[in-house]
């Protein structure tokens, strides 16, 4: 007999029980020993002449017999137990700490039958009625070891609450307390289905379904059925999640992937399985393959999660909906249906490792082998365009992820903004109610809003300055585009920012509109705004003028529709707020070279020539613009006399009449000097435009840049006192936080400051002292190569570093 | 990284190098190599600045610059923006015990807390000083008062209320505020005390500051983390934290069972930062090959850090896979060792070639000198070569006008000792042995065993 704790238990109390008896029968005989010797003892002082002390000691000699007998038994008996005391309890203990209980063999008296119940059966176990039990039961201990086995004949107490792991690591249901049993037996009778304090139980049942389906063969069907409910209620354990759906995995595998229908592969597949592990990951592709059936987006998305190229981020798991939305919707968008799988050349085994330690037992001794499916996890590189949209989406999420960290709600203005473009479309800005009803207001009859860039910040929560910062700008047209209008001008395009009472246009674009990158958009709003600014010349702007110049312009430059509209937005707003002329010259001496120049100004005579004529003021305006850009006007003539077919003069028609006299004929009414142009000429110069255009697109690009830059750099904060913002525009303070301005120049005047001083100092400022010593030292360390400030004993000021700031 | 050697970082580095430990500042000056290393550090930090996180074993043999890399780590993560807190590990400060002993490393890091503007450590006020300021700012912007601005910090500190005893430390920053507004010193040093993991008893904690609880051994990593979340709010990168010496938690510690409770630890940050659990969070473990590769005392004892940490058998003949958690430093090469000197020569002329003090021949003579006298070590161990080397320079710039080879022929290089080969500490007599070895001479003492 192999060895087993529950058997020597019993030799225990029963070799116990033996020696208590002796110890007993010893006492018993002692006292009776006494009490005869006492007899014996009255008698010879009663008769002390008696000379028979054989008959007063017999007693005596007897007990001392029979003592000696019981010694040499106990001795016996205890030299047979190898002389150890007995001190196992009698009664088994059941605590609630977890225990490990290995038992390889049955007991002794274990002769019942295993038998299966079945789908269609019921047990009645006291009050308990479990139809459709499908688990092992037994009228008795019994002959086969079964963890999971109901045994009729064991007590059934009454259901306990219990504290989690009060079953043990492998529950048997021959080991649990009557208590426990009747837990057990009715979760079994109340549909398996209810939630459970320790999961064991589950386990318990489970291990049951693991040997009828591995062992015997048997019940395949209803098993996985069984197996997909209690993967789908208890799930939350992430242990019985595990060892059930490989279970579920392995079965599937072992009765051939043909075996399962497409319905039954999604209901475990996609429905109840949350997680995959590389072999349920197995399984399932494997099928897939069998099946030629394309890769669904969910289990790409496992595949990817798997794959040990995909990056670990935080992304992941702070945002899993956007993650894996975004995700399904790059895969389907590059797979459509799905991708096709490939196998690899060798079979994959798959291993069982069983989650009952009856199995596990049987498992050593080769019962549940492992299976050979095909291997499409093999073939790794199939996998790499998954790993890619995998890096893709942890990339584009960054930024919402951040906010999110940062305690921000997915509902609120600052997540969506972090939202991939991909994900905007899909979900409303959480301002676009108040919007619509914005432009419904303020729609004009051509379907333009013309407004203030006060009303649009408003919407957006900006607080009144004089000029918006240029990311406050930027964030009014993200803004604008996210609810789906375009703002005209845009920030992102122009990289300027908006003055607080500026006009700005706003629409409904007919198409998905995006920021335009064409430069030749760009060159097209400035060209515009110069064209206007000559048209603005004569003091009036004329309708015929500023569409023959927007004619002109859209002839040139094919432009998207969305662009189109951006181009006769702005129009509106120049018509209204005609472009300053000095700010154009100023940007373009800004943009251009000289030589540049008398490009741009051949384009401007073009431009002022576009209705067929150019006029005195006109004339005048060009000859300003080529003074004003440094071009000599000698060019401007050369044109315009390239320009001029013969000019007679006026003709003046006198009638025959011969009279006396003569009259002097009235003159004729006299045009202002026109100059009538040469159309190839004028051909020629437009196909300059082209060339300007590129010029001017590539240095706006530039010079927005650096404005960008620049303004970020000057827009960290909220005015600051007077005197401090003259010196905030001075570039030797430019990257240092404004409200440190003002403490940095009073560091400026000594060079010691005493730890009092220099607190007092942060106090005045409305600043804290470290963080002030912090910020100053980091910004004159990034921008002047050292610390401005030493700590020790006081803080004292580096001279060379404030010279230089100074 | 300024190329520009200040004055202050130049007499930091001779100081350091001629003492033999590793400058804590301006070690672009002299570093040599490890450009792959070096990279995988910067992409670490670039990740954890990301919101990732990360973990590294710079493993080398006793004196190949494993503090040197780590404080090259620090000086990079500094210019990064990262808040760096580092520390060595010694029996008494460990990353699990019950004594006291992990606090005391949580102590010891937040004492050196380093920022880029105080690069020598103590920035933990200045930490919570930028968070509060901007705060206080943004809030009066908008014309909040003393008690509103009081109010917010809690809300503004909700993300870490969700993480353990994120409320306890919302608390103690709002408390610090409270000191500064009311100027109350003394609650804004409980409150600095308390972040800095230097109260003992719980009383004492509630007393001034009115919090139920303290950093204790139990709760040293999770208030890393914390600090690492509150550290990524006040805007910076993300908190590095070093710890080097971590050598004396596989061969100092006798008890098998305190070892192990380390790697456990050990693992726990291996599991977290690998897979993914963590945010805003970087470390940097030192130690020696033994400390790793060791079966029966160092991590290869035990399972589970072995597999996790074991080299990729495709990294062999020289390749390197910095993609691993392992970055084992090689031994400089001569010619590292030649550029190294080179560097510290330049560090004594400020960067001016004309102001040498010896030509490129005397490295050479100087390389050939150490490699007779130190053998093999020379390579193993730069340590003496280099504190040899800046005693030599020290000598010249003291007393100009002398000849090099002179000076070079009475130059002595002592090897210096591995401080592993030093007797392991039981863990039981730990604390005893330590206070007893600042009582009396060890048998090591040069007094103790002087003869006539």
């Amino acid at each position: 007999m192999q060895y087993s704790p529950r058997n020597q238990v019993a030799i225990k109390e029963r070799a116990d029980h033996g020696g208590v008896i002796r110890l007993i029968i010893f006492v018993l005989f002692l006292l009776f020993c006494g009490i005869l010797t006492k007899a014996a003892q009255t008698e010879s002082i009663n008769h002390p002449t008696a000379s028979a002390p054989s008959k007063s000691s017999t007693p005596l000699i007897v007990g001392m017999i029979v003592l000696v007998v019981i010694v040499i038994t106990s001795v016996r008996g205890m030299k047979k137990r190898g002389g150890r005391q007995v001190t196992l309890p009698a009664k088994p203990q059941y605590d609630s700490r977890p225990k490990v209980t290995f038992q390889f063999s049955t007991p002794r008296n274990a002769t019942a039958r295993l038998e299966w119940k079945g789908a269609g059966t019921t047990i009645r176990i006291g009050k308990y009625v479990i139809t459709d039990p499908l688990t092992y039961v037994s009228d008795g201990a019994p002959a086969e070891n079964e963890a999971s086995c109901i045994n009729l004949k064991l007590p059934v107490g009454r259901p306990v609450l219990e504290s989690r792991g009060a079953l043990g690591y492998w529950p048997e249901y021959a080991g649990i307390s009557p208590d426990q049993r009747a837990n057990y037996l009715s979760w079994l009778s109340t549909g398996r289905k209810e939630q459970l304090d320790d999961v064991g139980y589950a386990f318990l049942y489970f291990y049951g379904l693991e040997r009828r389906a591995l062992v015997d063969n048997e019940d395949i069907e209803a098993i996985l059925t069984q197996a997909n409910r209690l993967m789908f209620y208890y799930s939350a354990s992430r242990s019985f999640f595990g060892y059930s759906s490989r279970f579920l995995a392995f079965v599937l595998a072992r009765i051939g992937l043909d075996n399962l229908p497409r319905e039954s592969f999604d209901i475990i597949f996609q429905q109840t399985l949350k997680e995959f592990d590389e072999e349920t990951l197995a399984v399932s592709l494997a099928w897939l393959q069998h099946a030629n059936a394309p890769l669904p987006s969910f289990l790409a998305y496992e595949v990817a999660k798997n794959d040990i190229r995909s990056s670990r981020s935080i992304v992941v798991t702070r945002i899993a909906d956007h993650f894996r939305f975004l995700f399904n919707k790059k895969y389907e968008s590059q797979f459509g249906v799905g991708m096709t799988l490939k196998v690899a050349a060798r079979d994959k085994l798959i291993e069982y490792k069983p989650a009952s330690s009856t199995l596990l037992t049987l498992k050593s001794r080769g019962f549940i082998n492992g299976i050979r499916i095909p291997n499409v996890l093999g073939l790794s590189s199939q996998f790499k365009p998954l790993v890619d949209i995998w890096e893709e989406c942890i990339e584009e999420l960054k930024p919402l992820s951040r906010e999110i960290g940062k305690g921000k709600d997915v509902d609120t203005r600052e997540a969506y903004q972090a939202l991939p473009e991909a994900l905007k479309a899909e979900v409303d800005h959480p301002d676009k109610d108040k919007w619509e009803q914005f432009v419904l207001q303020n729609t004009t009859e051509n379907n333009i809003v013309i407004t203030r860039t006060s009303e649009i910040a408003k919407l957006c929560d900006v607080a009144e300055r004089p000029k918006l910062t240029l990311k406050q700008s930027e964030e009014l047209a993200t803004t604008a585009h996210d609810v789906g209008f375009i703002l005209v001008p845009d920030a992102r395009t122009t990289g300027r920012v908006y003055k607080w009472d500026e006009l700005v246009a706003m629409f409904r674009p007919d198409e998905k509109a995006n920021i335009p990158t064409d430069k030749r958009y760009k060159a097209v709003l400035f060209m515009l705004e110069m064209g206007m600014a000559v048209a603005a010349a004569d003091g009036e702007i004329e309708r015929e003028e500023v569409d023959s110049i927007l004619d002109f312009l859209k002839n040139q430059f094919i432009l998207e529709p969305n662009d189109i509209r951006r181009v006769d937005a702005y129009k509106e707003i120049l018509s209204q707020q005609p472009p300053d002329l000095g700010g154009v010259v100023r940007r373009l001496k800004s943009l251009l070279a000289v030589d540049q120049m008398e490009t741009v100004c051949h384009f401007l005579v073009g431009v002022a020539a576009a209705n067929g004529r150019i006029d005195k003021s006109e004339m005048k305006l060009l000859k300003k613009f080529y003074t004003v850009l440094g071009v000599d006007l000698s060019k401007l003539d050369s044109i315009l006399a390239g320009f001029t077919t013969e000019v007679a003069g006026p003709v003046e028609i006198q009638k025959g009449v011969v009279t006396t006299g003569e009259r002097i004929p009235p003159q004729a009414t006299r045009e202002e000097a026109v100059i009538t142009l040469n159309e190839d000429m004028l051909r020629s110069i437009l196909k300059d435009t082209e060339e300007v255009a590129q010029m001017l697109g590539n240095a706006l690009e530039e010079a927005g840049d650096e404005e960008a830059v620049e303004l970020a750099d000057n827009t960290r904060n909220e005015p600051i006192p007077s005197d401090v913002n003259q010196i905030a525009s001075e570039t030797q303070f430019s990257g240092l936080d404004r409200r440190y301005y003002p403490v940095l120049i009073a560091l400026l005047q000594q060079n010691e400051w005493t730890k009092d001083q220099f607190q007092e100092l942060a106090r005045q400022n409305g600043v804290m002292p470290a963080g002030m010593f912090e910020e100053i030292n980091t910004w004159t360390d990034e921008t002047y190569g050292d610390f401005l400030i030493e700590e020790g004993t006081t803080y004292r000021i580096n001279t060379t570093i404030s010279g230089r700031i100074k | 990284m300024s190329a520009v050697l200040k004055s202050r970082e130049r007499e930091a580095i001779l100081q350091s190098l001629r003492a033999g430990v590793v400058p804590r500042i301006g070690l672009e000056h002299i570093q040599v190599g490890r450009k792959e290393e070096v990279a995988a550090i910067l992409k670490d930090l670039e990740n954890i600045s990301q919101g990732s996180s990360s973990i590294r074993f710079i493993i080398g043999r006793f004196g190949t610059g494993k503090s040197f890399f780590l404080n090259l780590a620090r000086i990079v993560a500094l210019e990064k923006k990262f808040v760096v807190a580092q520390a060595d590990i010694t029996p008494d400060r460990r990353l699990h015990a019950t004594g006291g002993q992990g606090r005391s490393l949580y102590a010891e890091l937040m004492h050196n807390l380093a920022v880029r503007a105080k690069p020598e450590g103590g920035a933990l006020p200045s930490v919570i000083e930028k968070w509060v300021s901007d705060l206080d700012y943004e809030l009066r912007a908008k014309g909040a008062s003393d008690q509103e601005v009081l109010k917010t910090i809690p809300e503004k500190l909700k993300p870490l209320q969700e993480m353990v005893s994120g409320y306890d430390f919302a608390l103690v920053i709002r408390k610090y505020f409270e000191g500064y507004l009311s100027h109350n010193d003394a609650w804004m040093t409980s409150a600095v005390r308390w972040l800095r993991g230097e109260y003992t008893t719980k009383t004492e904690a509630r007393t001034d500051l009115a919090v139920r609880s303290i950093i204790d051994d139990l709760t040293v990593y999770e208030y890393l983390k914390l600090m690492a979340a509150f550290i990524r709010m006040a805007g910076y990168s993300g908190l590095l934290v070093n710890l080097d010496e971590m050598g004396v938690l596989s061969h100092r510690l006798n008890n098998t069972q305190a070892r192990n409770a380390n790697f456990e630890m050990i693992l726990r940050i291996v599991n977290d930062c690998l897979q993914g659990n963590v945010s805003g969070i970087g470390f940097i473990f030192a130690g020696t090959d033994a400390f790793l590769d060791d079966k029966r005392r160092g991590l290869a004892s035990y399972e589970a850090l072995a597999t996790r940490l074991a080299s990729n058998s495709f990294a062999a003949s020289g390749l390197k896979d910095l993609s691993n958690p392992v970055i084992r430093l090689a031994n400089l090469a001569p010619e590292d060792l030649f550029v190294l000197f080179h560097n510290i020569r330049n560090v004594f002329a400020m960067n001016d070639q004309a102001k040498y003090l010896v030509p490129d021949e005397a490295l050479k003579e100087f390389l050939n000198y150490c490699s007779k006298t130190l053998g093999a070590d020379f390579y193993r161990t730069p340590r003496d070569s280099v504190k040899g080397f800046v005693g030599f320079l020290s000598v010249l710039e003291q007393n100009p006008g002398t000849n090099w080879k002179a000076v070079l022929g009475q130059t002595k290089i002592e090897q210096s000792k591995d401080p592993e080969s030093e007797p392991a500490v039981n863990e039981q007599a730990a604390g005893a042995a330590i206070s007893q070895a600042t009582d009396q001479p060890s048998a090591n003492d040069e007094l103790a065993t002087f003869k006539l």
